[in-house]
């Protein structure tokens, strides 16, 4: 890469205004309604105000892998996506991620922009150090003009906070300098240092077309970012990987392109229960030839959203991938529709992230695994403030449990980090179904939601 | 060498439209000799000097669109690499007929390897071997630049003084839009149909793997001394017909080929795209392969 990976994406003018990012004014209430500016030197201006601030910056970053080498996808890397929840512990997660993986894993962040506010739009990213990968994340694929079923309409205020995302032309339309633009500046003023093209998703109706369609915007965005590393960002459904010849499309892509770095989220089927894994064997195997083939063709390939499938695609082929704490970081998959919410609430669960079993537990299955004489309780620095052992949920602490997933799925992707990271990680599926077998062997078995339904596919795909 | 008015045939028997006395003047060379014609127009070896020696195609048709010819100068311009033809200048050369366009490329000396196999001289395996990965390296240097060649056949490729290990790919891109008769055998093809990939045998768009795919049919034949999926009495074999040999798969090739050159060539000749994997993946292997295992 021609671009230093030290430096923030920023414009490359010389006079100090001229690299003040303009952000676009606010409308609405609460603490997003300041308007900022950000400085050459990363401070921030509240144009209301006249205050400057330094935006918080985690400590100097020791012992991680550096940017290029992330880029090159030549370590393992896991991006931690903000999410509604735990927002402002991520400082904390981070480096304490690092320490989990001893530095053999590249440890991000992604900053979905569409329910970010304008301090976070502004802030967020650049608590991290630069050398680590940061994305924010447009969110085009809910673009209104798309043909995702998630599709959103945002309305006047939320429209005026993110002008790229309601301007999004459809794909076949002409490509729009101005509005790649946009979406690329909204990203550099971010704090990324690394961008996403202006693409969102690619639709199954016609999809050689659109596949077509979206490459062309993926030039777009590439002529107007040539020497900075920007992933190609491209969002499909399921059927992408199930369906041959929707597959071959985008192999035959993969393939053919230059662009070395990919950003490919899948729309998951029903996925039950929420915090599962996804067992639909077709799904996997699309998923793992898609990644083989990125693998042979020395392309960076990132899985967003995708939680601990992401772990194991990454022991065949993919660079890494992006979860988070809540449900939709960790999967994008399809919704229930229920009728009635009051008929179908259910109050919440207290959940934990078993990495022994690679699964997230009821907090009662947790105590019932305790009871197993070779279970080792997690040691991470989140989880000394659980009360692991109380024999109630009581005190529990779900941001806690949440940030004690986040460095449980570092520390698997830490495994991955050798010369055999199929192997490598066959041997923990492996481990892992040992484990549920001993619990079995018990008084009581791991059962329903708690017991991990994916442990045999993914040892059929790892072998 | 000519300088005369009447240029001797080609080698393969095709006649010039051009005289010598003509592409003397519009050149300014001291003396000049044809090399072959296309239906787009004609090539001439043109001697200046003693050290200048170029390969001039002439632009005869006067309905070739300027722009494509534009874009298709600007793709040869952006490659740089001595197993891609160089193109030195283009420039307008006045004719008899008129103005014309003429892309002036770098001569290599040396013949093609349609002519080297016509005259029975094959290479040894371990040449061949060299030539599959030479060629591929042309192939990825010039898909690396997003040019496509579309017309990769023994024809297209020289050897640099005649050595199996220096392959230069010949009329890259022009290919596609200029020689309109030899190449559009069917209506939506475009490209030389025993060596055109699936895809382009269904009037799909030739993309780069539509060049690997035939970079692949070219190594076979070079290994195997055979087409992967027709007889030497078949070169004007119609596109369905070949698309079905190729639905059946490639021929076998003759035991002594090493195991990983027939994989290889295998792969590179699937019939789905992607499977083919890209020319700089293949050439990545045959690298690490040789790191692994000198000769």
């Amino acid at each position: 890469m021609a671009r230093n990976p030290t430096d923030r994406l920023v414009p490359m003018d010389g006079d100090l205004a001229s690299t003040q990012q303009h952000i676009e004014p606010q409308t609405g209430p609460g603490s997003d309604q300041s308007r900022t500016e950000i400085l050459e030197d990363g401070r921030i201006v509240n144009l209301e105000t006249g205050e400057v601030t330094t935006p918080p910056d985690e400590s100097v970053r020791t012992g991680g892998p550096s940017l290029s080498k992330q880029l090159d996808g030549d370590v393992p890397v896991v991006l931690f996506v903000r999410g509604a929840r735990l927002s402002q512990h991520f400082a904390d997660t981070l480096p304490a991620a690092d320490r989990a993986t001893r530095g053999q894993v590249g440890i991000g962040a992604v900053l979905p922009l569409l329910n970010a506010g304008l301090d976070a739009r502004t802030q967020f990213l650049r608590q991290f150090t630069t050398n680590r990968l940061l994305l924010a994340d447009p969110e085009l694929f809910r673009a209104e003009r798309s043909q995702c079923p998630d599709a959103k309409t945002l309305g006047p205020r939320a429209g005026r906070r993110s002008p790229w995302f309601v301007n999004a032309p459809a794909q076949d339309s002409p490509t729009d300098p101005a509005w790649v633009t946009e979406v690329l500046r909204v990203q550099r003023n971010a704090g990324a240092t690394a961008l996403v093209s202006a693409t969102g998703w690619v639709d199954n109706a016609a999809p050689q077309r659109a596949m077509q369609h979206a490459m062309r915007w993926v030039s777009a965005s590439r002529s107007q970012a040539p020497d900075e590393p920007m992933f190609v960002n491209l969002t499909f459904d399921h059927v992408w990987l199930t369906n041959p010849t929707l597959r071959n499309v985008l192999l035959h892509e993969l393939v053919e392109s230059s662009e070395s770095l990919w950003y490919l989220r899948f729309r998951w089927p029903l996925t039950a229960p929420r915090f599962g894994q996804l067992v639909d064997p077709k799904v996997l195997d699309g998923y793992k030839e898609l990644c083989s083939t990125a693998a042979l063709e020395g392309k960076n390939l990132i899985l967003p959203n995708s939680g601990l499938t992401g772990w194991v695609m990454s022991a065949i082929g993919a660079t890494g991938f992006s979860t988070g704490i809540g449900w939709s970081e960790q999967a994008y998959a399809d919704q229930p529709r229920f009728g009635s919410t009051r008929q179908n609430w259910r109050p919440p669960r207290v959940r934990y992230f078993e990495s022994s079993v690679l699964h997230t537990v009821e907090h009662a299955a947790h105590l019932t695994m305790m009871g197993e004489p070779s279970y080792a309780l997690c040691s991470c620095d989140f989880c000394r403030r659980l009360p692991l052992s109380a024999p109630t949920s009581a005190g529990w602490n779900k941001e806690v449990a949440g940030q004690h997933y986040l460095i449980a799925t570092a520390a698997l992707s830490s495994v991955l980090a050798s010369r055999r990271p199929r192997l490598a990680a066959q041997r923990m599926v492996n481990d892992a179904r040992t484990m549920v077998q001993k619990i079995a062997s018990g008084p009581t078995p791991l059962a329903g939601d708690n017991l991990p339904k994916h442990l045999d596919r993914w040892l059929a795909l790892l072998r | 060498m000519t300088t005369g008015n009447t240029a001797a045939p080609a080698w393969n028997g095709s006649i010039a439209e051009l005289d010598a006395a003509e592409v003397i003047a519009a050149t300014g060379a001291a003396s000049v000799a044809f090399l072959g014609r296309g239906s787009y127009g004609e090539t001439w070896r043109v001697e200046r000097g003693h050290d200048s020696v170029s390969a001039v195609k002439f632009i005869l048709h006067s309905a070739y669109p300027q722009q494509i010819l534009d874009r298709e100068i600007a793709g040869l311009r952006r490659v740089s690499d001595p197993r891609v033809v160089r193109l030195l200048d283009c420039t307008i050369v006045t004719l008899s007929r008129g103005d014309r366009p003429a892309l002036e490329f770098e001569y290599v000396d040396g013949r093609d390897v349609a002519r080297h196999l016509d005259s029975g001289d094959w290479p040894s395996l371990i040449d061949a071997e060299h030539f599959v990965r030479s060629l591929l390296g042309a192939v990825a240097a010039l898909h690396a630049t997003e040019t496509v060649h579309r017309d990769i056949k023994p024809a297209n490729i020289a050897l640099r003084r005649d050595a199996w290990s220096q392959p230069v790919l010949l009329d890259l891109g022009l290919a596609k839009q200029l020689d309109v008769e030899t190449l559009t055998v069917y209506p939506t093809l475009k490209g030389t149909v025993p060596f055109m990939a699936p895809e382009q045998l269904r009037g799909e768009s030739s993309r780069k793997q539509a060049d690997v795919w035939a970079a692949g049919a070219v190594a076979h034949l070079v290994l195997a001394h055979e087409h992967p999926f027709l007889d030497a009495s078949e070169a004007q074999v119609l596109p369905e017909e070949l698309l079905k040999r190729i639905e059946s798969g490639p021929r076998a090739m003759p035991v002594q080929v090493p195991a990983h050159l027939q994989v290889l060539v295998w792969r590179l000749l699937s019939f789905e795209p992607h499977e083919r994997g890209s020319a700089r993946r293949a050439l990545r292997e045959m690298e690490e392969r040789d790191g692994a295992q000198p000769d």
